[in-house]
């Protein structure tokens, strides 16, 4: 309340992420915020932030962010820090999701900002045979075994969690976000998607949901001021695996499972992006998150459907 | 589909060859008419159409000589786009001849049997073998065989759709004499008009009418025009025609194939383009499926559905037997809900893992109305106001060898009771019988490898008679913490649906 009258100085770790660099301009714009303050290896071009440059990752240097937070002593903080390219040395990845995570917690805990908002995905509730149709904030995350990738960002959470008990003063939002995609995404799913040719697995097509990447920065700039809580956010409606990938303008190629881990694994040592063989599980069961909660408390509708949102996909390729 | 290849392969070449001979033959066709009954029929109405068809071919691509024919080919053609649908068909039908009094049945053959006669009469009608002749004569090759051909072959189309294919020999045969035969049916001329329009100006090579003419089909034309279209393309061509002209068994029987192309594509993984619910249920394939629905539930299990009028408004929970080797028995009582009660919310039902998550059968079920069994899946399904079936047998009751048909086995865990409790709304016990008698399991398979617990060994589908009987809603009053109230509300649910089934069988 009377936050919504003052203007707040914001936090952003991960600035040079896919929604990182979504979401800082519309935070320069907004004129709730009054100050914007960058945590990154490098400072994101033709932005007015004061730029503080942190390295999550370096060695010896795990008190830095927690410094950089105590001087800038931000109001409101975005954890974005997350690994959205490729890591092919899972330890980086690792260093960054995790490790990350776990000093920017520690740093918010000595700053005590207002809020911390932390981007998760759906993917932590895990694609499983066990698992209601339409799955809740409430739910637990089963992450996905032998996904180092997925049960990193599951790890956070619970790293979050712990903070959210350890810290109830302050308030804290996660946005679980369906597969992100738009023209500048640039994530797992999107390479996989503008691969061209999908192989699939027969005899499953399994229910997901996806997200424009514009409607997820709104999303992320509406947690500047949305009641404190977990919240799914995707377009409206599913649609078929098989339909995801004709509307992302590729082709679905299903394929019996053994020939498609043979064909995955030679894609694999190839270099093209596929599906790994811990991810199949998500070719294979349906992920449907419950987003009735996300517009009333963020107030806003997303503004793509789900086909639009992958039909944006295309305009980036053409 | 035999049939249609050799009217290509014959009226193509022979057509072309033969042309000239063929305008004499015609004038005998007339003289043949009664050569179907049907056919006569259609060749009355249509007597007077064969001369116009003649003509549109011939003024459109080849012939600018012929000053008369050209206005009529002219308005034809606009006409001709409708045909152009059958247009595509009558490549591959050469044996469909017959078909055309079908197509006087059917009501899309029936538009273009009316439009083609229109056209026919605005010219007089002039005998029909008369105007072929002449169009030879204009342009002696390309021009004939347009002409001559076109009928044979276009009828052959029709009739691929329709039953009788037993004419399409004689088209086939492309002889000028066979040729004659045709118009002789009158039947003939209309397909000729039909047909002609489309087959005619792949023909004639002018690469616009065949663009106008053939939307759909215009790519198989234009890639071989004399070929009438690549073989690949020939059965899809026939499937198409045989499904606008279809009438009587033909249209619903191919609907139903329709369907399951269609479900069988989606449950492979290759998708179908319609939309989904956030359950799954994808309704542009459920209606698809439906003449395969009817066909099963009027026809061919003749179903029968006693007391649907006592499943109350709102939700509740429907609780079946489980039977047969296949889970059958969920889409038909679903499709029984349905049709029965159109008043009631979609209702869904609830199927085991091992169905659900079987490859293709999981999915396919899901495309059409199965929810995977789950208590918050059926808390949020009754919160949509849906009645909700379940088989509280689960598994144990589809796997059950046919000797032990209609033994109910356990009724789970009772959740279905605590679910009623705890949401408050009725539970209406179903009793099913047919299952069993239609889809015995004679064994069971090890199907490991398949990501199955088994392949069930039975033959297909038998048209054994089913009879649904819902019984009373019961509505109860406890506590789902009470377990032992739950157990006892258990055994009487179990106890109705046995007794239902036993006077069911007694008979």
């Amino acid at each position: 309340m009377s936050r919504a009258a003052r203007k707040l100085k914001v936090g952003v770790t991960g600035a040079n992420s896919d929604l990182g660099r979504l979401l800082i301009p519309r935070l320069a714009a907004d004129p709730r915020v009054g100050e914007l303050v960058v945590f990154d290896v490098a400072k994101p071009e033709g932005v007015k932030a004061t730029f503080r440059r942190v390295d999550l990752t370096k060695v010896g240097r795990d008190a830095d962010v927690s410094h950089a937070f105590e001087q800038e002593q931000p109001e409101v903080v975005y954890h974005l820090a997350f690994a959205g390219t490729r890591v092919h040395r899972a330890d980086i990845a690792h260093e960054l999701e995790v490790m990350g995570s776990m000093h920017v917690l520690t740093a918010a805990a000595r700053a005590k900002p207002e809020r911390l908002v932390v981007a998760s995905m759906t993917a932590v509730y895990g694609a499983r045979a066990q698992a209601p149709a339409v799955l809740t904030e409430d739910d637990a995350l089963h992450g996905c075994p032998g996904s180092r990738f997925i049960n990193d960002k599951v790890e956070v959470e619970r790293q979050f969690s712990a903070f959210r008990d350890a810290n109830p003063r302050i308030e804290t939002v996660v946005l679980r976000f369906a597969p992100l995609v738009g023209p500048t995404s640039d994530n797992p799913v999107t390479r996989w998607l503008r691969t061209g040719v999908i192989p699939t697995l027969m005899g499953y097509d399994p229910l997901w949901q996806a997200i424009h990447e514009n409607d997820a920065a709104e999303a992320l700039q509406r947690a500047l001021v949305c009641p404190a809580g977990v919240y799914n956010v995707a377009a409206d409606g599913v649609m078929p695996l098989s339909g995801l990938i004709r509307q992302a303008g590729s082709r679905g190629v299903p394929l019996p499972g053994p020939v498609l881990r043979t064909v995955v694994s030679a894609l694999e040592s190839v270099g093209r992006t596929s599906v790994p063989d811990a991810l199949l599980d998500y070719l294979r069961y349906s992920l449907v998150a419950d987003v009735s909660r996300a517009p009333a408390a963020l107030g806003f509708l997303p503004r793509y459907s789900m086909a639009e949102a992958l039909s944006s996909l295309q305009e980036a390729r053409a | 589909m035999s049939d249609g290849k050799p009217p290509r392969v014959l009226g193509n070449d022979p057509f072309k060859r033969v042309a000239p001979k063929a305008a004499p033959a015609a004038p005998a066709a007339p003289e043949k008419p009664p050569a179907d009954q049907l056919a006569e029929a259609l060749a009355e109405k249509i007597a007077n159409e064969p001369p116009a068809s003649p003509g549109r071919p011939i003024p459109r691509p080849v012939m600018t000589p012929v000053p008369p024919k050209p206005a009529l080919p002219k308005p034809l053609l606009p006409k001709a786009v409708q045909p152009k649908r059958e247009a595509p068909k009558p490549p591959p039908p050469p044996k469909i001849v017959v078909p055309k009094p079908k197509t006087g049945d059917g009501t899309p053959a029936r538009r273009a049997v009316t439009s083609f006669a229109s056209f026919a009469a605005d010219p007089p009608p002039p005998q029909p073998k008369v105007t072929v002749p002449e169009r030879p004569s204009g342009r002696p090759s390309a021009q004939t065989l347009q002409p001559v051909p076109s009928p044979p072959v276009f009828e052959p189309v029709p009739h691929a759709a329709s039953p009788e294919a037993r004419h399409a020999p004689q088209p086939h045969d492309g002889s000028p004499e066979l040729k004659a035969e045709f118009t002789a049916h009158d039947t003939s001329p209309v397909v000729v008009e039909l047909l002609e329009p489309g087959r005619a100006t792949p023909h004639a090579g002018s690469p616009a009418v065949v663009r106008e003419l053939n939307d759909h089909e215009a790519v198989p034309h234009e890639g071989s025009p004399e070929v009438v279209g690549g073989r690949v393309t020939e059965l899809s061509v026939a499937f198409e025609a045989a499904r606008e002209v279809g009438e009587g068994l033909a249209r619903p029987l191919l609907a139903a194939a329709t369907g399951m192309a269609r479900a069988a594509k989606a449950a492979l993984g290759f998708g179908s383009n319609g939309p989904v619910d956030t359950w799954g249920k994808d309704a542009a394939l459920s209606s698809s499926l439906q003449p395969l629905g009817d066909f099963l539930y009027d026809t061919y299990f003749r179903v029968t559905v006693e007391g649907a009028d006592q499943v109350p408004q709102g939700p509740c929970i429907i609780v079946a037997n489980h039977s047969g080797a296949l889970p059958l028995d969920g889409p038909m009582l679903h499709y029984a809900l349905q049709r029965e009660r159109r008043d009631l919310e979609s209702a869904r039902w609830l199927v085991e893992d091992q169905v659900f998550h079987a490859p293709v059968l999981g999915v396919l079920i899901n495309r059409i109305g199965a929810v995977r069994a789950h208590p918050e899946n059926a808390v949020r399904l009754l919160e949509e106001n849906r009645p909700v079936i379940v088989f509280p047998e689960g598994f144990l009751g589809i796997s059950k060898p046919f000797t032990q048909k209609y033994q109910l086995k356990r009724f789970g865990r009772g959740g279905y009771v605590k679910l009623a409790l705890k949401m408050r709304v009725p539970i209406v016990p179903v009793a099913i019988v047919g299952a069993e008698e239609s889809m015995p399991l004679l064994a069971k398979i090890p199907a490991g490898p398949l990501g199955l617990p088994y392949l069930p060994l039975m033959p297909p589908p038998l048209p054994a008679r089913w009879r649904i009987r819902f019984s009373e809603a019961v509505t109860l009053s406890g506590s789902p913490e009470d377990l032992a109230y739950v157990q006892e509300q258990n055994d009487l649910v179990r106890d109705t649906i046995a007794g239902m089934l036993a006077s069911l069988l007694a008979r």
